[in-house]
């Protein structure tokens, strides 16, 4: 995104919330994790569902990493959002699809100055 | 004229073939001193009193005797006696195979017995049995331990009891009839016994029919159900060990399938990756697709599909990773086994074919 758009107002996204945003022809999700800002597209790579559609559900997901010796954790609370087509799960700040390391989500550039949040 | 006349010269005569299921024959009478106390003299007398023991005797529902024996098989009208080592090697040769993996008949059926005790003593007498008669007669007979899956502590002690036999090259896990499929955690003893001995893991069913999925197929016409009994049972053992990360816990751990030929496996990679995608929480040890665990999985080519265009083999190969991980398999001598010329017909290089004929094996077995 060539230059800086201006999405929302930080007080529009509570902690754990999200809103759809539209840039010109492009819907893109933003979401509060933490009072942190993060974007990514409303469209799943999959088959085109509307991944942060509203009740897009904003939550963690079982793991059991390498570096943990394979114990089950309930990880990244918060920061997945599933797809309300077929649930595919993505890491919200990094665009990470959590089954398909080759269908990640592009993230934005989020910036935030005073209380308004800018995308690009 | 003797049988070796009668068979034409071989492309194989030139080339390393390792033949991954050859089966031996078990009868009471041949087995019985192998067994410990009960159970030696126990099966002593279901030699003589077969009939009417199904259920508690050697083997439920194997036939034994003249109307086994006749069977016509392989390239025989009647049935080559494969009670020893010498016949067997001397078998393998008419087929220009160098080197041949050894599976019982009775042993394809162990997950059936009822009684604990008695299936490990099966499996440690089968074990010894086939050391003793087979691969300490032949240097080009290899052994695959045989173990009982009811108590997989009691499976882990008899691998390590006999791994270290020189010949002993992989470990069988028999699924004909298995209540628990092999993701379960119960098995974690076997898949650590055979990490420390670098053993492949072999996976081989039968055609049974046993109340258990997928053996429950009694009221289906013999075709569909030996069909299904092998295609099916390897789909759920493969699909539940990856569902349940065994190749990411033990990473040293080979797999091999034997008895269902090339197509199933591509459609177990291709269905449990679109599951996975919408699932991934129900495999979270998982650090790739299942499909690229499945490309690492070796898979035997017997019964080899017989497509109307031969150039399907050659894609089926390709969908599964063949060229690395696809080994031949004769199955002789039962009804249903392959020559080689079925690899000989695959539109794939020579490189390919003879990677598949022996060179695949001779890398997963260290032979």
């Amino acid at each position: 995104m060539a230059k800086k758009h201006l999405v929302s107002k930080t007080s529009e996204i509570p902690k754990g919330e999200h809103k759809i945003v539209r840039i010109g022809r492009v819907e893109i999700g933003l979401f509060n994790i933490n009072d942190k800002f993060y974007a990514i597209p409303n469209v799943c790579p999959h088959q085109y569902g509307p991944i942060c559609n509203n009740g897009a559900i904003k939550q963690g997901t079982l793991v059991g990493k390498r570096e943990n010796n394979f114990k089950l954790e309930w990880d990244y609370k918060g920061e997945i959002v599933s797809c309300p087509w077929h649930q595919l799960q993505y890491h919200i700040p990094t665009g990470r699809c959590l089954s398909f390391p080759d269908m990640n989500l592009k993230t934005y550039t989020v910036t935030v100055e005073k209380d308004l949040i800018y995308i690009g | 004229m003797s049988d070796q006349a009668k068979i034409p010269k071989s492309p194989l005569e030139d080339v390393f073939v390792v033949d991954n299921d050859v089966h031996i024959e078990e009868t009471p009478g041949l087995m019985a001193k192998y067994f410990e106390p009960p159970f030696d003299d126990a099966v002593r007398s279901y030699e003589k009193s077969y009939r009417y023991r199904d259920t508690s005797g050697f083997m439920p529902g194997m036939k034994l005797g003249d109307i086994f024996r006749n069977s016509p098989a392989s390239k025989h009208a009647k049935r080559p006696d494969l009670t020893n080592g010498e016949n067997t090697e001397r078998e393998l040769k008419k087929y220009h195979v160098d080197v041949g993996l050894l599976f019982g008949e009775n042993a394809l059926k162990i997950p059936i017995l009822q009684s604990v005790e008695y299936a490990n003593a099966f499996a440690s007498a089968y074990n010894d049995y086939l050391i003793d008669r087979f691969l300490d007669q032949s240097d080009a007979l290899m052994g695959a331990i045989a173990v009982a899956p009811h108590d997989p502590h009691a499976a882990a002690e008899e691998i390590d009891r006999v791994a270290n036999e020189k010949q002993m090259k992989a470990i069988f896990l028999p699924i004909g009839g298995l209540d628990r499929t092999y993701g379960h955690s119960t098995y974690r003893p076997i898949w650590e016994v055979a990490s420390e001995y670098s053993l492949p893991i072999v996976f081989h069913s039968v055609g049974v029919d046993f109340p258990e999925f997928p053996f429950n197929m009694h009221k289906l016409p013999y075709l569909t159900r030996h069909t299904l009994a092998h295609e099916l049972s390897l789909i759920v053992n493969c699909m539940h060990i990856v569902n349940e990360g065994i190749p990411v816990l033990y990473p040293k751990l080979k797999f091999v399938f034997l008895e269902a030929g090339l197509s199933w496996m591509s459609m177990t990679a291709y269905r449990l990756d679109r599951e996975y995608m919408q699932h991934r929480e129900q495999a979270p040890l998982l650090e790739k697709r299942p499909s690229e665990y499945i490309d690492e999985f070796y898979v035997g080519t017997h019964p080899i599909e017989v497509p109307e265009n031969p150039a399907e083999l050659a894609v089926l190969l390709e969908q599964v990773n063949g060229e690395n991980t696809a080994v031949f398999a004769t199955d002789i001598p039962h009804h249903d086994w392959d020559d080689a010329g079925a690899i000989q017909s695959i539109p794939v290089s020579k490189e390919v074919k003879e990677k598949i004929w022996g060179l695949n094996a001779k890398k997963l077995y260290n032979i």
